[in-house]
């Protein structure tokens, strides 16, 4: 029988533009404020995962992990950096969480960071096409805004979808991210905006996409006897392998790695999708928000769209979805965005949220790296 | 009509284009050659607008995810720059360099065409 295992502390930058301060910088600050948000003696902390993709391509710098370490003074820990494109931090909780329920260990800490913002836009879109099959589906042009173009097109033609209703995520989430501390984009948009703004690749428009970002996220987890009443329990942490190349699915409507990651973290947590009522879920692009919200069990496969244009996924709906604004507005560090989704649920489950979702007590995160090929389910119960 | 070599799994049937170790269905390792028909119909397409750096001069270009007649996706070029539609049927014209280029189906086109030449995959990366 596995222990518990708790979240005992959080800690995040603001996401958007930190154009003066260095990679390590970020990441010992979020995690500095997670080691004194859990109150615990550093020293207890045995291993320190730190998530980042894009530092070794566009700055030159590797080694994340240690040097993390020694911004902390983190003296006898295992310094360790994870990789998976966006997913990269949700790893890292992901391996603590179970070092931890084995009893193998008792403290981790997690940190996800990454600069996007300080480099020029052709070198950064390079650099995240390298989340891509390159040999093959990169060598044909393929870019992320046109791997989820598809999927919009053929949701379209297969269910019906309409591309208004796929611009309420956006409309949504910009409104939430508008009342979140934390977030890049404070401004809410309309739909016609959404609508109106430059074509990226057809139909995906820029307000459909998630923008660079640089900010860092951590989360100290702990066994559950070690929490307070503070505590945020996880209740499971679920990662699964979808295809890193995109047509190797045999359906792009719905994604297997997030069906199965949110099935058996329903499983092992005993609960159904319906009894969660905070939801922060991966919407790099609006349409992503749609297909994983029918993927993880929140709407009918299918109906995301009407069910997402009627309100189900906002306050007062069925299950609040990305009430930080998700990585649409709050933005997309790809390396910090699975420990900030997992920050951003824990204040909520806290009843701290400065947009706060009225008695929320079970949250989930979604992560997806590269062509959902990296997916992180974690299920998450306050005290 | 272009004909493609690629690979049928002995344990589930499933037909790849590409070549991998393992069945992405079914993790088999057992792969047999097999003849692909090159044909297959429009699953989704874009319009790419905005590439990378490199890409820039190549703007707009379309992109289609093709489900080939023996069942495998393929992301592929599309030399017109409008898209066809979803459903219609088209035809691997030519691989370069990994890229798998479509064009219209001369059947489907009913046109007096030339068949283009028998492709040949060059690359270790397609069987």
């Amino acid at each position: 029988m596995p222990r518990g295992v708790a979240i005992l502390g959080v800690g995040s930058t603001v996401f958007g533009k930190h154009a003066e301060r260095s990679l390590v910088d970020l990441a010992a600050s979020a995690g500095a404020e997670a080691i004194a948000d859990a109150g615990i003696d550093a020293n207890r902390i045995s291993h320190l995962f730190v998530g980042n993709f894009l530092g070794g391509i566009l700055f030159g710098q590797e080694l994340l992990a240690p040097l993390t370490a020694n911004e902390l003074g983190l003296r006898s820990v295992a310094a360790i950096r994870t990789e998976g494109a966006c997913s990269s931090s949700a790893i890292g909780l992901n391996l603590a969480y179970s070092l931890i329920a084995s009893g193998a260990i008792d403290f981790a800490l997690v940190i996800g960071v990454e600069k996007m913002t300080g480099a020029p836009t052709e070198k950064y879109t390079a650099a995240l096409g390298a989340a891509t099959d390159v040999s093959v589906e990169g060598a044909a042009g393929l870019t992320f805004p046109a791997f989820w173009a598809m999927v919009l097109r053929r949701h379209m033609y297969e269910y019906g979808t309409r591309r208004e209703q796929v611009a309420h995520v956006a409309v949504k989430n910009r409104r939430n991210g508008a009342k979140n501390d934390k977030a890049q984009f404070r401004e809410p948009v309309i739909i016609e905006d959404v609508l109106q703004s430059r074509l990226i690749s057809d139909p995906i428009r820029r307000l459909d996409c998630c923008p660079a970002t640089d900010g860092a996220a951590a989360v100290l987890l702990g066994p559950a006897e070690a929490g307070d009443s503070r505590s945020v329990d996880l209740l499971a942490s679920v990662q699964t392998t979808g295809r890193a190349r995109f047509s190797d699915y045999p359906d792009v409507t719905t994604f297997s790695p997030t069906v199965e990651a949110a099935n058996r973290a329903y499983r092992v947590a005993g609960i159904t999708p319906d009894k969660i009522s905070v939801v922060e879920l991966h919407d790099c692009f609006t349409i992503a928000e749609l297909v994983d919200t029918e993927d993880l069990g929140l709407l009918p496969k299918g109906r995301g769209g009407a069910g997402i244009a009627d309100g189900l996924t906002d306050f007062g709906g069925k299950t609040v979805v990305n009430p930080s604004g998700g990585l649409l507005s709050k933005g997309h560090p790809v390396g910090a965005t699975g420990c900030g989704q997992v920050y951003e649920v824990v204040r909520q489950l806290r009843g701290e949220h400065p947009n706060q979702v009225p008695g929320a007590r079970l949250g989930l995160t979604h992560n997806g790296g590269g062509t959902q090929a990296v997916v992180c389910v974690n299920i998450l119960r306050g005290r | 009509m272009s004909k493609v070599q690629g690979r049928r799994c002995a344990a589930c049937e499933r037909v790849a284009l590409y070549w991998m170790t393992a069945c992405p269905n079914c993790g088999s390792r057992n792969w047999l050659p097999v003849q692909l028909s090159g044909r297959g119909t429009v699953h989704s397409s874009t319009t790419v607008r905005v590439a990378p750096a490199e890409r820039a001069s190549e703007t707009p270009y379309v992109l289609l995810l093709i489900k080939l007649d023996e069942g495998p996706l393929v992301v592929g070029r599309w030399s017109a720059i409008s898209e066809p539609s979803l459903g219609s049927v088209v035809e691997i014209d030519r691989i370069q360099e990994n890229v798998v280029w479509f064009a219209a189906s001369a059947a489907s086109l009913n046109a007096n065409v030339p068949p283009p030449a028998e492709v040949e995959a060059k690359s270790h990366r397609i069987a």
